[in-house]
């Protein structure tokens, strides 16, 4: 795990991972919703939005989500193409 | 071959002597060493002679090369003849170098050897401060006034000879304590030999070869199971635990509890009983691997040959009475307690097969795995006599298992289970069953999964690489987990081949868990009783581990065999008979000789709180009816513990008593100390 | 003292976003067994223990403890079905209940998140402990309405059980919580090969590599077809979508055959407790779509004259 989280500081992140990161900052959840499963929750007798941070900031209070975005798991920028480490 | 006899001298009375206190005036001599180099380089001593002739007492202070050489020593005993000096200091080496050389020379000439200190200026001082020679020499000033303050109040410390009763008790009658045994028996000493189960023999008995030489260990042992049985001077008593044990070293007394057989000693072993009982249970003999009856002997060959009732599997049908050619059998025999008074007791209790239940992974005794055994079962089943006939058979479907994997370290080296220590036989004897079982099966895979082999010793080497060259393959990697497809049953041992980095997923028929040797069941009650203290993993604890691995922490009580820590049978062997010397020495000799450094009580400072005889180790403080304590000074080790807990400082060691070490601290800390006087 | 019967229902990612009906399944048991679930407000992924705590452990706890802080403001436990969402929630929680220096400094950086402060009041339930221990299966048979007649191949995943010093449910090393608990509904469990191996989908595999995530799903679903049981049963929505979208990669990919239907624990406790099949969602799901439920009707207990 150590090893792992220092990858990481070093910016050793895959693209696929980084994406992960992203969702959490900009829809609360690793995995966003989409429309047809609005739908779906309407027709199975939930509410269209779970109660989670993303419904409030659909609201327009999004104060948890810019403030996640903003502290929260840093990421370092994408390493410098290999091609360049090959120069070195 | 002379023996060298102790010169007796005037202080060493056979019958107690009575202790002047303080009606001398105290004459110090104080010899301070160069030791070469070693002190003199760093330490002035013509300073610290000259500084200690000024001391109150002191009526002699010189310096010298060697003190420890002949000429060095002669001026110890010079002194005594010439100026009456009756105590000594030397300032040179540490007490364990030459403390008793000075304390013997000062003896010979008719000082009690406890009116010599010694001072160490050399380790605790020239050595470790060789670059500040002032503060050096300052610091041995202060520590040979200490020292010279000790020794104004030496007071003579008696040599006691206690006499010793010829008789010993042996507990466990496995390979070490037979031999143990029989040791002491031609020594002329009698012996009570205690064992808890119903056989002689032990564990060696179960086995089916012993390395390296693969020999029968029912042949090996026979003789000396013999021997032991008949021996004149041996008295065996089988089913037996040990119940309390009184006393110290030299004179034990010990009660036994003696739990009844059920069985007179008129059996002639026929087998009649058992052929007709009718109740089957596992036989605890046989690792469980066949079962034995109500009324049993535990295997053919067993010594006591009596056979024996299972109380608690026996259903009362009276058959057996009624079979019995000799009506030898009697169901109202009890449980019977004797008492031994022995002279001294060698602990022989042996090992326990480590239970692998506990890792689960494994699955060990768990239902579907059936055909994952231990090393020990797999001996029984290699066994001449045994129920498989000698065959290696699947315990689920008594087939031959075309492929065995075998796996070492099953309980040692695990931080996981708590026993990190390597039990140092498992590797030896997972090789030589893998070796037999392979020269039996040509066609079987049979696989070893290790961490590190280790065969140390002569011939093991040889025995591991003979069992390569067979066809055993030995795979480096500690398996995971035995994995069961729930639908055939079958198993597979998930290991990594480490030297080839592959992770693997072994074919196994069967598995054999090598387990490791742990300290017997029961050892907590016992250790106890006995006052002896225990390693951390659980066995009995040596004196000490280089020096002295055969005695216990308590004097008079000795280790042979696996109950010190896990060890195959030479070694076994060879520490009993090194524990049968010892104890027997003070047995011949009739007498134990102990220097009385031991507590005294002032009765009218004693508050009866009863606080010594809880931090007394060898037990040799016992609380009288009115509260006061009482110390058995042959068993006292002057470890002084008694001291510090006392709240009243009523007990006080001798020649170790609080206001002599005060002296010593006030000498050491310049004079200053401030102090709370009782 | 936490509000009984009443737990802070944790969504989590996928149940509400991808499978819904086991949201809605979850709700029906919960009220039928009298339970009042709460709403967690604000709440956002747990977060992911494969993925966000190897990015980044403290923040991975800080988020967790946000989470853990909305369900102490509304002074229940937290109740949720997913193993990971457990794992995440149920280890950062024991561990600052006990860990006071870590529990200082992740208060200190939850201030600038908003008005949170972590106070360990609460504690983590799986709802596949609350079923098979609290409720039991002699508590489940009171309230079920209707009996199955299925052979399921129960998956527990990962972070269900393990690690076993941490959650304190059961031996990983061979459990039946769960094959206890369903045998009261008709569900007899089919033992298979290496039942206890990951889905694949955890520990940040899905997200990285596909491939590596398929291969390891493609050896577990062929243990499973072995025995060709009549359902796949989880308890975490991570592997439910891994036992769908496998299934349904290795028909288009690795030319195989599968359709085996993949049903959450919820869904099924909640069908044997009378909802309408319709809502346990089948249609909507990939595998299995023509499954009928089928089962048994217990009849009323006759009332003691």
């Amino acid at each position: 795990m150590e090893l792992r989280n220092y990858a990481t500081k070093l910016g050793n992140i895959s693209p696929s991972h980084r994406a992960v990161v992203s969702y959490l900052k900009n829809f609360g959840h690793a995995v966003p919703i989409n429309d047809e499963i609005r739908k779906r929750r309407i027709e199975l007798g939930l509410e269209e939005l779970p109660p989670t941070a993303f419904k409030f900031k659909q609201e327009g209070d999004d104060k948890d989500l810019k403030n996640i975005e903003e502290h929260m798991f840093e990421l370092p920028p994408v390493k410098e193409d290999k091609k360049e480490k090959e120069e070195a | 071959m002379t023996v060298k006899e102790e010169k007796i001298t005037e202080s060493k009375n056979i019958s107690k002597t009575e202790i002047d206190k303080q009606e001398e005036e105290p004459r110090i001599g104080v010899f301070i060493c160069h030791c070469g180099h070693n002190i003199a380089g760093t330490v002035d001593v013509a300073k610290v002679a000259d500084y200690a002739k000024d001391l109150p007492n002191v009526v002699k202070a010189e310096h010298y090369m060697f003190m420890c050489s002949k000429p060095g020593v002669q001026m110890l005993k010079d002194s005594i003849e010439e100026l009456d000096v009756n105590r000594t200091v030397v300032a040179s080496c540490s007490k364990n170098q030459h403390g008793r050389t000075f304390a013997k020379a000062i003896e010979e000439m008719g000082l009690n050897r406890h009116k010599h200190q010694q001072v160490n200026i050399r380790e605790y001082n020239s050595w470790v401060h060789q670059k500040e020679k002032d503060k050096a020499t300052e610091k041995a000033k202060k520590l040979v006034e200490a020292g010279v303050n000790r020794a104004r109040k030496l007071e003579d410390v008696e040599t006691r000879r206690v006499p010793t009763t010829k008789a010993a008790l042996v507990i466990g009658a496995g390979i070490a304590g037979l031999r143990a045994s029989y040791d002491l028996a031609e020594l002329g000493i009698p012996v009570y030999l205690v064992e808890k189960l119903s056989t002689i023999g032990g564990h060696m008995t179960q086995l089916n070869k012993t390395f390296p030489t693969l020999e029968c260990p029912q042949c090996s042992i026979s003789p000396l199971t013999n021997g032991v049985a008949n021996h004149r001077l041996i008295e065996l008593y089988t089913n037996a635990q040990i119940k309390s044990v009184e006393g110290s070293m030299g004179n034990f007394e010990v009660e036994v509890e003696i739990k009844p057989r059920y069985v007179k000693d008129n059996c002639t072993s026929c087998g009649e009983c058992a052929l007709h009982c009718p109740v089957e249970v596992p036989s605890e003999w046989d690792s469980g691997m066949s079962v034995r009856n109500a009324i049993y002997k535990a295997y053919p060959q067993a010594i006591p040959a009596t056979y024996m009732r299972d109380k608690k599997s026996c259903i009362e049908c009276n058959t057996c009475i009624n079979v019995c050619p000799v009506q030898a059998i009697d169901f109202s025999m009890q449980t019977e307690i004797k008492t031994f008074k022995v002279g001294s007791i060698v602990v022989a209790a042996g090992f326990d097969e480590y239970d692998p239940s506990e890792i689960e992974p494994y699955h060990y005794g768990q239902e579907g795995y059936e055909n994952v055994i231990t090393q020990l079962k797999l001996e029984r089943m290699l066994a001449p006599g045994s129920l498989t006939n000698s065959q290696v058979l699947r315990p689920s479907d008594a087939k031959i298992p075309k492929s065995i994997v075998m796996i070492q370290c099953v309980g040692s080296r695990n931080d996981q289970v708590g026993n990190q220590y390597c039990t140092g036989v498992c590797c030896k004897f997972a090789i030589k069953n893998a070796r037999i079982v392979k020269e039996m099966y040509p066609d079987a895979d049979v696989t070893i999964c290790y961490i590190d082999v280790r065969t140390p010793g002569l011939n093991f080497e040889e025995l591991y690489k003979s069992a390569q060259e067979v066809g055993v393959r030995f795979i480096r990697g500690r398996p995971s987990e035995i994995l069961r497809d729930p639908i055939s049953g079958e198993l597979r041992v998930i290991v990594e081949d480490t030297l080839s980095q592959t992770p693997l997923k072994l074919k196994a028929d069967m598995v054999v868990l090598s387990a490791a040797m742990v300290p017997p069941e029961g050892i907590g009650p016992l250790g106890s009783k006995l006052h002896v203290l225990r390693s951390k993993e659980g066995f009995l604890k040596e004196f000490h581990i280089k020096m002295n691995p055969t005695l216990s922490s308590k004097g008079g009580i000795f280790l042979a065999g696996a109950i010190q820590g896990p060890k195959d049978i030479s070694e076994s062997v060879a520490q009993a008979g090194s524990a049968a010397a010892i104890a027997a020495a003070p047995l011949v000799k009739g007498y134990i000789e102990k220097e009385m450094l031991v507590p005294s009580v002032d009765y009218d400072l004693c508050v009866r709180c009863g606080l010594c005889k809880t931090v007394c180790s060898p037990a040799a403080i016992e609380i009288n009816d009115d509260g006061t304590p009482m110390v058995n000074e042959v068993a006292c080790k002057s470890c002084g513990m008694c001291m510090p807990v006392c709240p009243t400082g009523a007990i006080q060691l001798l020649n170790f008593s609080d206001d002599q070490l005060l002296d010593e601290i006030i000498a050491i800390s310049g004079g200053g100390a401030v102090c709370e006087n009782e | 003292m936490v509000k009984e019967n009443t737990f802070a229902f944790f969504l989590g990612c996928i149940m509400p976003n991808r499978y819904p009906a086991i949201e809605k399944s979850t709700k029906f048991v919960m009220d039928k067994l009298g339970y009042k679930l709460l709403d967690m407000e604000r709440a956002t992924c747990c977060p992911a223990p494969g993925v966000f705590r190897s990015f980044n452990k403290f923040d991975w706890m800080v988020a967790a403890a946000r989470n853990l802080c909305i369900a102490e403001q509304l002074d229940a436990d937290i109740l949720t079905v997913c193993n990971g969402c457990f794992g995440t929630l149920q280890e950062v929680n024991k561990h600052l209940k006990q860990n006071e220096e870590h529990r200082e400094m992740v208060n200190e950086k939850l201030k600038l998140l908003g008005d949170y402060e972590y106070k360990g009041t609460i504690n983590v339930r799986h709802i596949a402990e609350v079923l098979g221990y609290e409720i039991g299966p002699w508590g489940i048979e009171d309230h079920i309405v209707r009996k199955v007649n299925v052979k399921a191949a129960i998956h527990y995943g990962c972070h269900f059980l393990k690690p076993t010093r941490i959650r304190e449910i059961e031996s990983s090393e061979g459990p039946t919580i769960i094959e206890d608990f369903v045998e009261v509904l008709g569900v007899e469990s089919v033992r298979f090969k290496e039942q206890f191996t990951c889905c694949g989908a955890g520990g940040g595999v899905k997200a990285y590599s596909g491939d590596a995530s398929m291969t390891i799903f493609g050896e577990k679903m062929k243990n499973i077809d072995e025995v060709k049981p009549d359902i796949i049963l989880d308890i975490c929505p991570f592997c439910h979508l891994q036992f769908e979208t496998g299934q349904d990669y290795l028909n288009k990919n690795k030319s195989c055959n599968y359709n085996y239907p993949v049903i959450h624990i919820s869904q099924l406790v909640a069908y044997c407790m009378g909802m309408d099949q319709e809502f346990v969602g089948l249609q909507y799901q990939l595998m299995g779509q023509d499954f009928i439920f089928g089962g048994e009707q217990i009849t009323e207990k006759e009332e003691a004259a």
